[in-house]
């Protein structure tokens, strides 16, 4: 997908003592704002975009833990033009460095300017931008819901479902343009995969009782799922196609939203097996389930490893809900902003989560080093269960 | 009594017609798969309507085939091994949410089991099922939205099974009972105050009528 079309790249520049520039900046990112108890946002300005390409620009790199400002005050400078495609020089202000010089062609603006902000993301954070990455969510439509699927920032959305019932919980297969989902469209929740190139779909769990909650592990062959077949929700874990079928916890109470660590050998899962709804993680083939510390908060549900394996995003409900996180191996959870249903973006950096005003739920995005928030500003109806492509 | 004997015999048909029956070794020993349903599957309301979109999904009966069909058996009957009841095929029967609507069991916040003030309520679902042996019931779990989803949608099951374990205890045979979680997707009342929150905790009696 990163590479979904061809640019030309360093037309009038190139890389020379980047490195050593590298080396010799400031972490100016770890400095902690005192406004929101998070690092502070990089200043950069920019100049020379019009149109569809400067909001692009703006909100990409705002996501990314940016704040644009006047050309004085930036530690580094994004200046280039958009008339036919867009070019784009970064300069670090301070050392008057050039860290990137790009013309971009072969793709509509959008795409050129996305693609543009992943560059200077990845040249300033070392990390890789995720502003040519997709999300699937669901929508509401009265009774019924559907699932739909856009960009990262709510662009290019489209319903994937026409199901005309309760469509609920999608989530991606890694690596694969595929989704798992819930349907009620046969009179029950079962869960069902879909193909998006070809539209085929099969369904994978279609127990007596609950068939929720999938998530496909980062290798692509096993589904975790949430079936009350035994008689109470319970955790289960099969092969993609619904086979080889095990139980892996066997609580009178509820189990719920189950997610896998990367290297695929445990579960985290939300269950009130002692009572108040915490977080427990569980060997993927089996074995007891261990209580996830996250000291300062309580009534955890709908945890997300992150694809750096360091850490478990979550919803609290204390009042309202609550996105936190905490450290995989459990501890002190982090408060973060208000909402709910979070997902991690491919960088273990971003999260999309679901902020709710009174019976409207729109989506939202979430740079977690920074705790900024971003609207998706798009009117997308009554969206929740976001799940960011991996 | 009529329908509960009928149930198998449709369920084999659903077999033979989906042509997936591991018939050789006799009756006794028929290999299904499990979590395929008993009996032939609701309509595909999405042939036609969503072009490329559904076709994996065919009429229900040769659901994840050789996938698990190797490795899992189901006796065939109305109860699958773990004593749930099979789902009636909504095309066999007409849903009537009216008759049993005033013993709608209400719920605590977060709690699943039936208040012993909500019992006389499923006594009285109990009850009519015994003067009606030929119906089915469909018990729904409901929430209100102050839990996230998915967990309200497994809230809403444990609620179901809770209402649908006292009926067994009352006498009410396992067969004819089946749960449905709608989480806080189907609330009763809009509206985001306790008054709403109360009414949308609940679980709900649906009486399956096999039709002729």
């Amino acid at each position: 997908m990163k590479k979904a079309f061809n640019y030309w790249a360093c037309v009038f520049t190139t890389w020379m003592g980047l490195t050593l520039l590298l080396q010799a900046q400031d972490p100016v990112i770890d400095i902690v704002n005192t406004s929101t108890g998070g690092v502070k946002p990089v200043p950069i300005a920019l100049s020379g975009y019009t149109g569809e390409v400067a909001k692009v620009l703006r909100f990409d790199l705002e996501v990314a833990g940016f704040i644009i400002v006047a050309e004085d005050v930036a530690q580094y400078s994004l200046a280039g033009r958009n008339e036919t495609d867009v070019e784009g020089r970064l300069t670090d202000r301070l050392s008057k460095a050039s860290l990137l010089a790009k013309k971009y062609a072969d793709a509509s603006p959008r795409t050129q300017a996305h693609a543009l902000a992943d560059d200077v993301i990845q040249a300033i954070h070392r990390t890789p931008g995720v502003c040519r990455t997709r999300i699937a969510f669901k929508t509401e439509h009265g009774t019924s819901s559907e699932i739909s699927i856009s960009d990262y920032d709510g662009n290019n959305a489209v319903e994937l479902t026409h199901d005309r019932a309760i469509v609920a919980a999608p989530t991606w297969i890694p690596g694969r343009k595929s989704l798992l989902y819930t349907s009620y469209r046969a009179g029950y929740p079962d869960i069902y995969s879909h193909a998006l190139a070809t539209g085929e779909r099969k369904p994978v769990a279609r127990y007596s009782g609950l068939n929720t909650s999938a998530a496909v592990s980062p290798d692509g062959r096993r589904v975790a799922m949430i079936l009350s077949k035994s008689g109470s929700p319970d955790l289960f874990v099969s092969d993609l196609d619904g086979g080889n079928l095990v139980q892996l916890t066997k609580t009178k109470e509820d189990e719920s939203s189950p997610c896998w660590s990367p290297d695929g050998s445990r579960i985290c899962v939300a269950s009130r097996v002692s009572g108040a709804v915490s977080l427990y993680t569980v060997n993927s083939r089996g074995g007891e389930m261990t209580r996830l510390r996250t000291a300062g908060v309580t009534r955890c549900t709908e945890p997300d490893w992150s694809p750096d394996g360091k850490s478990i995003v979550f919803t609290s409900q204390m009042g309202g809900f609550q996105i936190c996180t905490v450290p995989a191996s459990g501890g002190e959870a982090q408060i973060l902003v208000e909402g709910e249903d979070p997902s991690w973006a491919p960088n273990s950096r971003t999260v999309v989560f679901v902020r709710r005003n009174k019976g409207q739920r729109t989506l939202s995005l979430l740079d977690v080093p920074t705790k900024r928030v971003k609207n998706i500003p798009l009117n997308l109806g009554n969206c929740s269960q976001p799940a960011w492509a991996k | 009594m009529k329908i509960l004997t009928s149930f198998p015999v449709l369920f084999l048909a659903a077999l033979l017609a989906a042509g997936a029956v591991g018939c050789k070794k006799g009756p006794k020993n028929v290999t299904t798969i499990e979590g395929r349903r008993t009996t032939a599957p609701g309509p595909d309301n999405m042939s036609g309507t969503n072009p490329g979109v559904g076709k994996g999904v065919n009429n229900g009966g040769t659901l994840t085939d050789d996938g698990s069909s190797k490795s899992n058996n189901v006796k065939i009957g109305n109860i699958d091994e773990e004593g749930l009841g099979k789902r009636p095929n909504p095309d066999d029967v007409t849903e009537d949410s009216l008759i049993l609507a005033s013993q709608t069991v209400s719920f605590e916040y977060d709690k699943s089991s039936v208040k012993s003030s909500e019992r006389s309520k499923v006594e009285a679902a109990a009850a009519y099922l015994k003067n009606e042996p030929r119906y089915l019931l469909k018990v729904e779990g409901h929430c209100d939205e102050r839990g996230t989803e998915e967990y309200n949608r497994a809230l809403g099951e444990r609620r179901a099974l809770s209402i649908r374990e006292y009926l067994l205890t009352l006498g009410v045979s396992a067969d004819r009972v089946t749960t449905i979680s709608f989480g806080k997707d189907r609330p009763a009342v809009p509206g985001h105050d306790e008054s709403a929150y109360s009414q949308n905790r609940r679980g709900a009696f649906i009486v399956l009528k096999p039709k002729q």
